[in-house]
């Protein structure tokens, strides 16, 4: 039997040793960083990165240095800084820090609905109150006020047969029919308004999103930038006695 | 043969935590404030100073402060030259200074 050649020891040796020396740098004693960017913080970092930029933002309002910081943070930074207003909106946070964000992502022409419709917020047209509305298939006339805007193409009164459902469920989709997510909804009614974002309950679809009714409150809804597009929703009185509310359809069209 | 055995695995090993260690390291991802590179922990107690002066609320900015962890004395005193002529965060890093007890390491401003 031939012995192997003693090249071939020392680079099989060579191998091993490669091998376990990668090993040990890599796995029982890395290198310490010298020093990483904002831009690989954790997520919850990096949202307290992004409150810090925008309060002080608020502060001194150098508008160069937020952007500058707001780089630093990376790709991410913008989805973040979105995602944590929506957050603010959705949880009804209603603080310094979240108009802070606000004014951040409108300074930094941070372009999502989110943004712009809290930084600008839509002119709320009368609303027109009715107690007896059909369930009716209906296009709304809106006017496109941006790229895209958004037309009722189905309001239908919600009567479940075996449970009160005083609320307003409103489905959003694109123009090739499919869900859409992240898009801002606001209610407005006599005295109050609340803003809230499709998405935000998986199991009913990712362009679902619905709204509590108060029996006697009549309602208007207006999606993302666009005017109101339906008014005078309230709580309807169903076949059977019970409490029924309203399902909304909206469809993206382009101007 | 013992000889190419024991030179191949210490090269081998040489090669190994060199290439682990400076050419391919660890990229860390997922990080706290208190990896950030030295600059970048001054821009975040410039930051929290700011909002501090803004605001007045110290126990958020000393949690803020607090993510940078042992280094956040240093950034703080750093910051001072840092923010050069922004008042708004001079301010605030001087008044966490007094907080923080730093005055007997502060440099001392000069004319």
């Amino acid at each position: 039997m031939r012995r192997p050649s003693t090249l071939l020891i020392f680079l099989l040796c060579c191998a091993v040793g490669i091998a376990a020396g990668l090993a040990f740098a890599w796995l029982v004693a890395p290198a310490q960083p010298a020093g990483v960017a904002p831009e690989r913080l954790n997520p919850a970092d990096r949202e307290l990165y992004i409150q810090l930029i925008a309060d002080s933002y608020a502060a001194n309002g150098d508008r160069d240095a937020a952007a500058r910081r707001f780089r630093d943070l990376g790709a991410v930074a913008e989805t973040s800084l979105v995602e944590l207003i929506a957050r603010d909106l959705n949880g009804g946070r209603s603080s310094r820090g979240a108009d802070n964000l606000i004014n951040l992502a409108a300074g930094l022409a941070i372009d999502a609905p989110v943004v712009d419709l809290l930084a600008q917020p839509p002119a709320i047209a009368p609303a027109t109150p009715s107690a007896s509305v059909e369930p009716t298939n209906m296009a709304a006339s809106t006017p496109p006020l941006s790229a895209e805007y958004f037309e009722l193409i189905e309001r239908t009164v919600l009567c479940p047969t075996d449970t009160d459902v005083n609320r307003m469920e409103i489905n959003i989709i694109d123009s090739d029919g499919e869900p859409q997510p992240g898009v801002a909804i606001t209610i407005f009614w006599d005295g109050g308004r609340d803003s809230f974002f499709t998405g935000f309950t998986p199991d009913q679809g990712s362009g679902y999103a619905d709204f509590k009714m108060t029996q006697g409150t009549i309602y208007s809804v207006a999606i993302a930038e666009d005017e109101v597009s339906a008014a005078g929703l309230e709580t309807q009185l169903c076949a059977d006695g019970r409490v029924g509310g309203w399902q909304l359809e909206y469809q993206a069209r382009e101007p | 043969m013992r000889l190419a055995v024991i030179m191949g695995l210490v090269l081998g090993i040489g090669l190994g935590l060199l290439a682990g260690w400076m050419v391919w390291p660890v990229e860390y991802a997922d990080v706290t404030p208190d990896l950030l590179t030295a600059d970048a922990r001054i821009e975040y107690a410039i930051m929290v100073a700011t909002a501090y002066e803004a605001d007045g609320d110290l126990e958020l900015a000393l949690g803020r402060l607090a993510r940078l962890g042992d280094s956040a004395t240093v950034a703080l005193l750093n910051a001072f030259n840092a923010a050069e002529d922004d008042e708004i965060a001079l301010s605030g890093l001087q008044k966490l200074a007094a907080e923080l007890e730093l005055h007997a390491t502060m440099p001392t401003p000069t004319e």
